[in-house]
């Protein structure tokens, strides 16, 4: 995995995705934060992307897990021969945005959708994100031969 | 989910698209952050200034994993960074690093101290090196003495220079 920190935690920096997402969106639009998101996904995690693109999706699972499991989160993984599925009932990040405001924006959840879909975009893989409720959601990796059938 | 620790990588992906609108683009976003980092240190300061600082920024030391030391004396307080987990991290990348990345904490925090009554210095030293250092002054014209001493003034606090 090629960024595997370690050492404390700083959870506040939710808010600054959180602010910058809004602030994105009210002053430069969705397109803008889909390509934020895009070169994100694409450039800063380019070892997670390369492999995607070979049809390996492992960094990015290995990934997903690491980071859920470090920042506390809620969340199950299965696997079989379609389909990687993460069920996400407590995202660690949306938990912190709902500790400080009371509620979840709609919009904090484009930061992983976005990014899902610029992982999917050239690659053999359909990363689907399906949102539930304010810190909950199901993450699917499907080959996309299969995702068609 | 981008996880908290990766936070600093896509805000250096943020700062490379805004310069590609200007300068004021990106200055006019640090102000959206320094909005909201108010709402968290702005309570520090109100309840006990230079001081209220130091307990702020030493929550930060611990949390964000620096590398720093930090000095509460009667004119000032400082916040030296001998080693900056998140310039280190945007140079360990594989997307590259924005040229004004190390503008940013000045551009949060200057106008949070202005607000408050105090004076920003903050020297940068190098861009390429993750270290700086950052002292908050009570009066105008020692952080003005200061300012004219450092070896690279960020530019938010460039004013203090003028007059």
């Amino acid at each position: 995995m090629r960024y595997r920190e370690n050492g404390e935690v700083h959870k506040d920096f939710h808010l600054t995705t959180d602010t910058t997402i809004r602030w994105v969106l009210d002053t430069y639009g969705e397109e803008f934060l889909a390509e934020l998101f895009k070169r994100t996904a694409q450039n800063v995690y380019a070892d997670i992307y390369t492999h995607l693109k070979a049809g390996d999706a492992s960094e990015l699972i290995e990934h997903m897990k690491y980071f859920l499991e470090r920042e506390g989160g809620t969340f199950s993984v299965s696997e079989d021969r379609e389909r990687v599925r993460f069920q996400i009932t407590d995202c660690p990040a949306a938990r912190h945005i709902k500790q400080r405001y009371g509620n979840v924006p709609e919009s904090f959840h484009q930061q992983t959708i976005l990014m899902n879909k610029a992982w999917s975009e050239d690659t053999p893989f359909d990363i689907s994100t399906d949102v539930r409720g304010e810190c909950g959601c199901v993450i699917e990796l499907r080959r996309k031969s299969d995702a068609a059938k | 989910m981008l996880p908290s620790d990766h936070f600093v990588r896509m805000y250096n992906e943020m700062f490379k698209m805004l310069l590609e609108k200007g300068e004021s683009s990106l200055e006019n976003y640090w102000h959206a952050i320094s909005r909201l980092q108010e709402t968290i240190i702005g309570p520090y300061i109100d309840k006990a200034g230079l001081a209220g600082m130091y307990e702020y920024w030493e929550h930060i030391r611990i949390e964000e994993n620096c590398d720093a030391t930090l000095t509460l004396t009667d004119d000032y307080f400082e916040f030296r960074m001998n080693a900056c987990p998140s310039l280190g991290k945007v140079l360990n990348n594989d997307a590259l690093p924005c040229r004004m990345y190390c503008d940013h904490c000045a551009g949060w925090i200057e106008p949070i101290m202005k607000k408050k009554g105090y004076y920003l210095v903050y020297d940068i030293i190098s861009r390429e090196k993750p270290q700086c250092n950052m002292r908050v002054y009570k009066d105008r014209g020692k952080a003005k003495d200061y300012a004219g001493r450092v070896k690279l003034l960020a530019k938010s606090c460039a004013w203090l220079l003028e007059a």
